[in-house]
């Protein structure tokens, strides 16, 4: 189920709500015994209705998302020791009175084996089989695995979970709490990905269990904010992203240059507008989620990027891989060959694909030489730096987006040679909002010049997308502070965005 | 760099509002924002839901109101509505070969009052739904004029555009079920307001409503003639091999017509059916000889007569053998789509009665079919 769906919107959400509160409401009544049951009835209506959330595109692969939580949640019981005791762990569980270390690790390994046994299959099976298939000129059949939604994050966090109980990190969860924590439907197919210790405390915090009008309040806004972000700005952007993409050998220098810079801004608005709406969906909960984005295009260096591109990804592959590696501990050498693993992995961790393992890789090379000329790279003015940095960031998306390197570079090519500078007149046209056409065709002559020169849809796009980028703060980086402006401005934005959820589709019978 | 804000400590809920919330002295509560947020966002919406609901420009709930216009511009969104709520005991459907229709001819000629639903690109089964539909819906339905193409001839009975791996098209199936959860897709749709809109000019300026004889007409949109014709396809190489009707073919076709012609005129004896098969020009026929399928497009057309024919409610026309029409290239614009005096001819026939084919006839009149189109000089069409 989407978000940006009437479906979540208007029956989902309110009445995962209702029945949430419900069940609070009447803990809050009864005694402190009940009050406890009741809890956990709150959190069975946050699990079953994470269940239908999966469920809703594919219902087989609820098993994976339930197997996958009994798995792990059974792996860090035997490490807890727990199953050894039969009794709760008391907190000290890892002192070696029930497992011994050696023990323990091997639990832990395989359990990250299975954990990534499961990504491998579902998400690289065919990328694998494909490589060995062209490098040993063997023939093995392909799978045509449909990639479970969420696969990557729910699988990483609960990587995390059995990593943090090896080191003695997590306590007493219960099942249901475990359960609640993984498949939060907020965060459970695109992130952000949550630590145990940021969520499981918040359910038991009994302040939570009631309804926040402050929470509601700033759930209500940010909710609405990433909706517009999603819905109005990023998808404008990814139709003529997929237009451009569609044949790229066609296209001129200058539309292949602008089409980049809509991926880019397309990928911001999407995955930012997504994370956000996640965490206003949660505040609707009472529960908060960490900020995934912060205002990554204002980045003045491949280093500062990766501080606010998808913060939370950046935060595990910092704990669970480039700190065990040594981190920057073991000498210089040893330190940017950490990077370079850790964005190798983010490479990987981003698909089954070339592309997107020469994109983590550039940007491990980028982080590293970063680091190398910290010194004189700082004495670079703001403005180019942070130019420099977009430039980079922006080319790079190109690889990223491309089907394959060949084609990516193919697009690199065609842009940097500015062999054709003209551009297509349909990517202005990709542009235009039939809504605002249709109030600029009440305000007479002024309206009709508008709409007549219809390119300033794209341009009014672009110049809107760098003020946001740009000019605005991070709609996390400061208190919110309710205001009537606030309120209308979000209220006719979610409006905006709830009424593009469905357009007329457009039947193309080609062989008219 | 920026810092984000931590967030803890920073609500006071009892008081249900930031803790600095009048600093500045813009700010309102939360509890006010929530309510004020509320207020725009359910009454925008409802105030929306009510005007698609009363315009109701897809006639999902109600038949046009009166005194008000209506543009009659999309088909798939439109004929459901059309044939469950609109007044009349006639209806054309069709593909795109019967979208250049007037209704208006038809009720002069068979004295009815007709609707036109067609479906450009549309299978048996999306037509067959929608004559279903009208059907149910309708129990003074008494003619159906339907074109069965033979482009979709031989295929699955249940294909349908909506399974189409090709198509980015999105079926607004919204419009078609009667799961009234989904509504909100149409009730709450920009593009939609906007067409509703557009009603309402059109009221509020006098223009009429969008008429059957123009609704999906593409007459004036094309250019038609040889040349034209000429443009649209590459003549393939002459093939060396012969592809025949094959069982599976034929099974198939039989559960196509089946399924989506012959049970439903079973069901519905008072009904009258005016099934005919599309004149294509003579490109066609000599781009299905190049490929060597002229005469498994012929067995398969014999094979569609056979099991047409002899049943009591369905008048079957075959119009192939109107060497007038299917060599005379300006009536089309491509190798088979005519223009609309060619669907003015046919409707003309139909109602004379000429073309008639029957259980008796039908294998005379493949014999002349084949005949003409096998022993037709189509080099000379390039000339």
């Amino acid at each position: 189920m989407l978000f940006n769906s009437y479906y979540f919107l208007i029956y989902f959400l309110p009445i995962v709500l209702l029945c949430y509160y419900g069940a609070h409401a009447a803990g809050n009544k009864a005694s402190e015994d009940k009050a406890y049951m009741w809890h956990k009835a709150a959190l069975w209506v946050l699990i079953v209705a994470s269940f239908i959330f999966y469920a809703y595109d594919n219902v087989y692969y609820l098993t994976l998302l339930a197997g996958s939580i009994l798995i792990n949640w059974f792996i860090a019981l035997i490490m807890n020791g727990r199953i050894k005791s039969g009794k709760p762990a008391d907190g000290t569980n890892l002192s070696g009175d029930h497992v011994c270390d050696t023990l323990q690790k091997l639990i832990l390994a395989a359990g990250i084996i299975i954990d990534i046994g499961v990504i491998f299959y579902f998400k690289y099976y065919d990328f694998f089989i494909e490589n060995m298939n062209a490098l040993f000129k063997a023939d093995f059949n392909l799978r045509h695995i449909v990639l479970p939604l969420g696969i990557s994050f729910f699988t990483f966090q609960q990587i995390s979970y059995l990593v943090d109980t090896y080191r003695g990190e997590t306590t007493d969860y219960s099942f249901t709490e475990y359960a609640a924590f993984v498949s939060f439907f907020p965060q459970l197919v695109a992130g952000p990905i949550v630590l145990h210790s940021e969520l499981i405390p918040q359910y038991r915090d009994r302040s939570r269990w009631k309804i926040s009008a402050d929470r509601i309040a700033e759930g209500l806004y940010v909710l609405a904010m990433g909706m517009f972000k999603k819905v109005i700005i990023a998808d404008k952007f990814g139709q003529a992203v997929t237009w451009a993409w569609i044949d790229t050998a066609s296209r001129s220098s200058v539309d292949m240059l602008l089409a980049s810079l809509f991926y880019t801004f397309q990928l911001y608005f999407d995955f930012s507008g997504y994370c956000d709406m996640a965490i206003g969906i949660a505040k609707l909960f009472s529960l908060d989620l960490p900020v995934n984005f912060n205002s990554p295009y204002k980045a003045v260096s491949i280093n500062d990027f990766w501080k606010r591109w998808h913060m939370t990804l950046t935060r595990f592959l910092t704990n669970y891989i480039y700190i065990p590696l040594g981190g920057n501990r073991k000498g210089r050498v040893r330190t940017y060959i950490n990077i370079l693993i850790v964005f190798l992995v983010s490479g990987i961790w981003h698909g089954a694909n070339w592309t997107f393992i020469l994109w983590g890789v550039l940007h491990g090379i980028l982080q590293v030489l970063n680091r190398m000329c910290k010194k004189i790279w700082d004495k670079v003015p703001k403005a180019i730096a942070w130019f420099v940095t977009f430039f980079i960031v922006n080319m790079l998306w190109i690889i990223f987006y491309a089907p394959s390197v060949s084609e990516g570079l193919s697009v690199w090519v065609k842009i940097c040679s500015f062999s054709d500078m003209h551009i297509s007149s349909d990517i202005f046209l990709l542009f235009i909002m039939k809504e605002v056409n249709m109030i600029l065709a009440m305000l007479g002559p002024v309206g009709a010049l508008a709409t007549t020169y219809y390119q300033w849809y794209m341009i009014m796009y672009l110049i809107l997308s760098f003020v946001i980028c740009l000019c605005c703060k991070n709609l996390h980086e400061e208190r919110f502070r309710p205001t009537v402006g606030k309120a209308v401005l979000s209220a006719l934005l979610l409006i905006w965005a709830v009424v593009s959820f469905s357009g007329v589709s457009t039947f193309l019978y080609f062989n008219f | 760099m920026n810092r984000i804000h931590d967030k803890s400590g920073q609500y006071d809920n009892e008081a249900g509002r930031p803790k600095d919330v009048r600093e500045g002295g813009r700010g309102i509560s939360s509890v006010a924002f929530n309510t004020l947020f509320m207020l725009i966002v359910c009454g925008g919406l409802a105030v929306m839901a009510v005007v698609m609901a009363v315009v109701d420009p897809l006639f999902h709930y109600h038949a046009p109101l009166s005194g008000m216009s209506y543009t009659l511009n999309d088909e798939r969104y439109q004929n459901n509505g059309i044939v469950k709520h609109f007044t009349y005991d006639a209806m054309i459907t069709g593909t795109s070969m019967t979208e250049n229709f007037k209704s208006s001819e038809a009720d002069a000629l068979f004295n009815v009052n007709s609707i036109k639903t067609c479906f450009m690109g549309g299978s048996y089964k999306e037509i067959s739904d929608n004559i279903e539909t009208a059907l149910s819906a309708n129990p003074d339905l008494k003619l159906i004029i339907r074109a069965t193409d033979q482009f979709d001839l031989i295929s699955d009975p249940d294909k349908h555009v909506s399974t189409d791996s090709d198509s980015t098209f999105k079926y607004p199936w919204y419009i078609v079920d009667d799961n009234p959860l989904n509504d909100v897709e149409y009730l709450l749709n920009k593009s939609l307001l906007s067409d509703a809109l557009t009603d309402i000019r059109m009221t509020l300026s006098g223009t009429p409503s969008t008429t059957f004889d123009e609704y999906a007409n593409w007459m004036s949109a094309y250019t038609f003639g040889k040349e034209e014709v000429l443009k649209t396809y590459i003549r393939p190489q002459q093939s060396d091999l012969t592809y025949p009707l094959t069982d599976e073919d034929r099974e198939l076709i039989r559960a196509n017509l089946k399924q989506n012609v012959i049970d439903q005129a079973n069901a519905h004896p008072d009904v009258t059916f005016y099934i005919w098969i599309p004149p294509y020009s003579v490109c066609f026929y000599d781009v299905e000889n190049r490929k060597g399928t002229l005469k498994r497009c012929f067995d398969a057309m014999e094979y569609e007569c056979e099991l047409l024919t002899g049943i009591d409610n369905i008048k079957l026309f075959g119009y192939a053998d109107r060497e007038d029409i299917v060599t005379d290239l300006s009536l089309y614009k491509d190798m088979a789509h005519y223009g609309e005096d060619v669907n003015s001819e046919v409707l003309r026939a139909m109602a004379a009665g000429e073309g008639l084919i029957t259980s008796d006839n039908y294998r005379s009149y493949m014999d002349r079919v084949r005949s003409f189109y096998m022993n037709y000089d189509y080099d000379g069409i390039y000339e």
